[in-house]
């Protein structure tokens, strides 16, 4: 990562304010600090100014504008993304989103919603709650994260077992290119037969152009929800519970693990749960559909915990009685602020027979490099979420992280997974693409980015390793 | 130096033999075949290599090579001429039928990994053992390669409750136009770790290469298969019916109006709504549909229910030609209305499947081709415009069609989309041997 601060041109910084007006281009260093980092706090750089537009046509004409100047740029929404994937390197301008939030239309008979890439996840099911309506994928941060940060990112979130990620969801897109073009992708209304180039900008990483506008499927409210919580004394046995219930034929909507260091970190917290002391691990299982059936999903699912070894199993009926199992696990990032000044979150995702497995070897490498590492994870999906606790002052303390990060990516590409589920891999992750995918990919990954963005200055220095960029596409 | 094959007259004679030999240097006698209908050569590699072998021949003396599955899907003129338009033409086809069978299969995980020929048919008989299912129903039923699944993308009736091909692929092997072998995407089910080329290569109807292995999500098999169906007077009834039971704020699986006019006895208007759930789920979301529907002429359970589900896309698949509407879910009526109007004829002969829960709007019908109506497609297409639908031929069958050439039987995409779709083809196959099943209009 670079440290160096360049300003941005004062003849560019005069254009792009005449395009969208003076208070919506930053330029005083003081403020740009606010946007030095996401949601990924060691990595830190300011962009050289952010540009705040409102519309469709105002980010056009500021796209347009840093083309011509050949000036790198990066989009960002809430900059709650943990990959580093909003970090402006290079020089770049930030067009942050957050003033394009409105929701465009709200189109109940086809239960969808047409919103602006600044529209925050939870807005959007608030809005569409009184018409018996939500939006389905549900990210840790929703109550934060943009609709754009989502696309960008193809984020998930617990409820994504039986629902699946955000790529379901985006039916189109209206996307401005790098070089200022506006083209429409996709849309519920149309089957052109055309390449699923929707599908493909979904999880792009603000690589390929801004989304200025986005087409998103809404489903029917759940009538019914049903939330338990395991207790168990080790977290294998939470692993097995977890493998008896999808066993059994049954697809709760959400299953989710924390184990016994993050148990600790939250009930030292203010956001005690009331658990144990001495619990080795705890495992939400949620149902939602038809009132009808659903106890008896759950009974089974209490059942199987049982047989597991669980040491208690409470159910929730009451919203309040759900929200209060769910602390547990909602809580935990914040609460793990409490015993390391810095967090670093592992997003690898393996198989999910081989979840106990990889959870001995996760403990094996902190305990090897003397790291603490805390787990909360999406059981259902085996996509771990292993916290690295550590002191970023410490450059040898930081090292010794690194070190233990990649090991744990080695172990869960061994056990045939993947290095990222749902964080993306940004500027974080780009050194270790090659681990898990081949050369031929890599390079044909680098031709499709240049068939969007042949100069490169559209989020520079994000997800393809060096040597893969579209300079190396031309070649 | 092209292959010398003109549009819809096939190739020189004798051309094909030659290339059935330099085919049969490359893959062994067993490895080339022909395809019946066409006369082309068909090449049935083994492997990834051999395809990549296949491919890298193929640039050299410039050959146009197009992917097959079960063939269902293929409509090529006797003689291998092309059906519309000269940019669909290949010289020889390249087949999956020698790389079937399930690779990995982890019940526990709920996913697979199988070779590309392996039929829809074969899967359901192994899945059946560990209690498992493929959610996907596309045309053409059980015969339908995983391959085939893959390269057309097509959703069938049960997208509203489980989704489309595009959300069950978790990961795909695949020889790109360059002979280079691609394992894009893995067999975990959230996998965000570089640019999605599963999902593009997904409905790219083989024109970024070969998929030679599919890896997919399962889903627990239903406890309860059930279908229920209502047989009404006309296509308004049908409607008012249907959509009843779309206003309804519950999740079917699957919800379709069909009609054919053609057939004897059980084939006239009629609603068809599956129910696929744990029992009393199944039992509640029963007593909705009754409450505003009637009490159903017939009631399906179980095998029955999903066979005559097979049946149905089989039948989509297998009769030809196929025409695909799509629009807003409260915009059928009207799409219908332009439907009726610009293809009076195919309206009125084929098969119309009205998926009220997406906006879907199909028709099918045995043998040949209504006249007219591709050049009726194109005014359809302009009539569905104003509001945003399309309508595009999956299969235009093979009747009448060179006096068609030429002409579009698909919306038109803007031009910075079709420059982006030229581009992101070229960078699957730069030396362009794979003309895939796209043409004119299509692709700019």
């Amino acid at each position: 990562v670079t440290h160096t601060v360049s300003s941005v041109d004062p003849l560019l910084a005069r254009r792009l304010r005449e395009a969208v007006g003076q208070d919506a281009v930053l330029t005083d260093p003081d403020r740009l600090l606010v946007y030095e980092s996401d949601g990924l706090s060691h990595y830190r750089h300011p962009p050289s100014a952010v540009v705040l537009p409102r519309t469709t046509d105002e980010l056009r004409r500021v796209v347009r504008l840093l083309h011509e100047a050949e000036t790198p740029f990066v989009a960002r929404g809430a900059g709650t993304g943990l990959s580093g994937g909003a970090l402006a390197v290079d020089g770049a301008v930030m067009i942050a989103t957050s003033r394009m939030n409105r929701i465009l239309d709200l189109d109940v008979a086809n239960r969808r919603a047409r919103v602006q890439p600044g529209v925050v996840n939870a807005h959007l099911t608030q809005a569409t709650a009184p018409h018996g309506l939500y939006y389905a994928p549900d990210p840790s941060s929703q109550s934060a994260c943009t609709l754009g940060g989502n696309v960008a990112e193809n984020s998930g979130g617990p409820h994504c077992l039986k629902y699946g990620v955000t790529t379901r969801y985006v039916t189109g897109l209206v996307v401005v290119l790098p070089d200022g073009e506006v083209v429409e992708l996709g849309g519920m209304a149309r089957d052109a037969g055309e390449l699923d180039l929707v599908g493909l900008f979904v999880g792009s990483e603000g690589c390929f152009g801004v989304a200025a506008e986005i087409e998103v499927a809404l489903l029917p409210r759940p009538e019914a929800v049903r939330t338990l919580l395991a207790l168990f004394d080790t977290l294998e046995e939470s692993g097995a519970a977890v493998s008896a219930i999808i066993g059994d034929g049954l697809l709760p909507a959400a299953l989710e693990i924390v184990d016994r260091e993050t148990i600790r970190a939250v009930e030292a917290s203010v956001f005690a749960a009331g658990f144990p002391e001495d619990v080795g691990a705890a495992l939400v299982v949620e149902f939602d559909g038809l009132a009808d059936g659903l106890d008896e999903e759950v009974e089974a699912a209490r059942e199987r915990c049982l047989d597991a070894g669980a040491t208690e199993v409470r159910t929730a009926t009451s919203d309040q009685e759900r929200a209060a199992l769910w602390q547990g696990r909602k809580k935990a990032f914040g609460a793990m602020g409490r015993i390391g000044p810095d967090l670093l979150v592992q997003d690898a995702t393996v198989p999910r027979t081989r979840l106990p497995e990889v959870l001995a070897r996760v403990r094996e490498i902190g305990e090897r490099h003397g790291i603490r590492i805390a787990n909360v994870f999406h059981a259902g999906d085996g996509n771990l979420h292993p916290n690295l606790l550590f002191d970023r002052r410490d450059p040898e303390q930081l090292e010794r992280v690194e070190r233990a990060s990649k090991e744990i990516m080695r172990a869960c590409i061994e056990a045939g997974g993947t290095i990222t589920g749902e964080h993306g891999v940004g500027l974080d992750k780009r050194a270790y693409m090659p681990l898990v995918i081949s050369h031929e990919v890599l390079e044909t990954m680098g031709r499709v980015k240049a068939a969007f963005d042949p100069t490169g200055r559209c989020n520079p220095g994000k997800v393809l390793p060096d040597g893969y960029g579209p300079e190396a596409a031309a070649r | 130096v092209r292959g010398s094959s003109r549009a819809g007259e096939g190739p020189e004679p004798g051309v094909a033999a030659k290339r059935r030999e330099a085919l049969g240097a490359l893959l062994g006698e067993e490895g080339v075949t022909e395809h019946g209908p066409s006369g082309l050569p068909l090449a049935l590699p083994t492997s990834a290599e051999e395809v990549g072998a296949l491919f890298r021949a193929a640039r050299e003396r410039g050959w146009r090579v197009r992917p097959t599955g079960s063939g269902i899907g293929l409509d090529l003129l006797p003689g291998g001429g092309a059906r519309v338009g000269p940019s669909s033409e290949p010289d020889l086809l390249v087949g999956s039928a020698r790389m079937g069978g399930v690779l990995d299969y982890e019940p526990a995980d709920l996913t697979l990994r199988a070779g590309a020929g392996t039929t829809l048919q074969e899967l359901d008989r192994i899945l059946r053992a560990e209690a498992q299912w493929l959610p996907l129903d596309p045309p053409g039923g059980g015969a339908v390669t995983l391959g085939g699944v893959v390269a057309t993308g097509v959703a069938g009736p049960l997208s509203p409750g489980f989704g489309r091909p595009r959300d069950q692929v978790l990961g795909l092997g695949m020889v790109d136009g360059r002979g280079k072998s691609l394992a894009l995407g893995g067999r975990v089910v959230k996998n965000v770790a570089g640019f999605d080329l599963v999902r593009l290569a997904t409905g790219s109807r083989g024109a970024l290469g070969f998929v030679h292995e599919v890896s997919l999500r399962l889903f627990p098999r239903p406890r309860v298969d059930r279908t229920l169906e209502w047989s009404v007077a006309d296509g308004e009834e049908a409607l008012a019916l249907g959509r009843r039971l779309a206003a309804l704020p519950l999740s079917f699986a699957s919800l379709e109006l069909l009609d054919d006019p053609g057939a004897e006895g059980a084939g006239g208007p009629r609603v068809l709504l599956r129910l696929v759930d744990s029992a009393p789920a199944a039992d509640r979301l029963e007593a909705e549909a009754v409450r505003v529907a009637g009490p159903p002429s017939t009631r399906l359970e179980g095998d029955d229910s999903a066979t005559a589900a097979q049946a149905r896309s089989w039948e989509e698949g297998i009769g030809s030609p196929s025409l695909r509407l799509q629009g807003l879910p409260d915009a059928v009526d009207e799409v219908l209305r332009a439907l009726a109007r610009t293809l009076p004829e195919a309206a009125a002969r084929m098969t119309t499947g009205v998926r009220l829960l997406t906006g879907t709007v199909r028709l099918w019908g045995r043998g040949d081709a209504p006249p007219g109506l591709l050049e009726g497609c194109e005014a359809l297409t302009r009539a569905l415009a104003p509001m945003g639908a399309t309508a595009r031929v999956l299969r235009p069958g093979t009747a009448g069609l060179r006096r068609a050439e030429g002409h579009r039987i698909g919306p038109a995409s803007a031009d910075g989309v079709r420059r982006l779709q030229r581009e992101i083809r070229r960078a699957f196959d730069p030396h362009g041997i794979l003309p895939g099943a796209w043409r004119e209009g299509w692709e700019g």
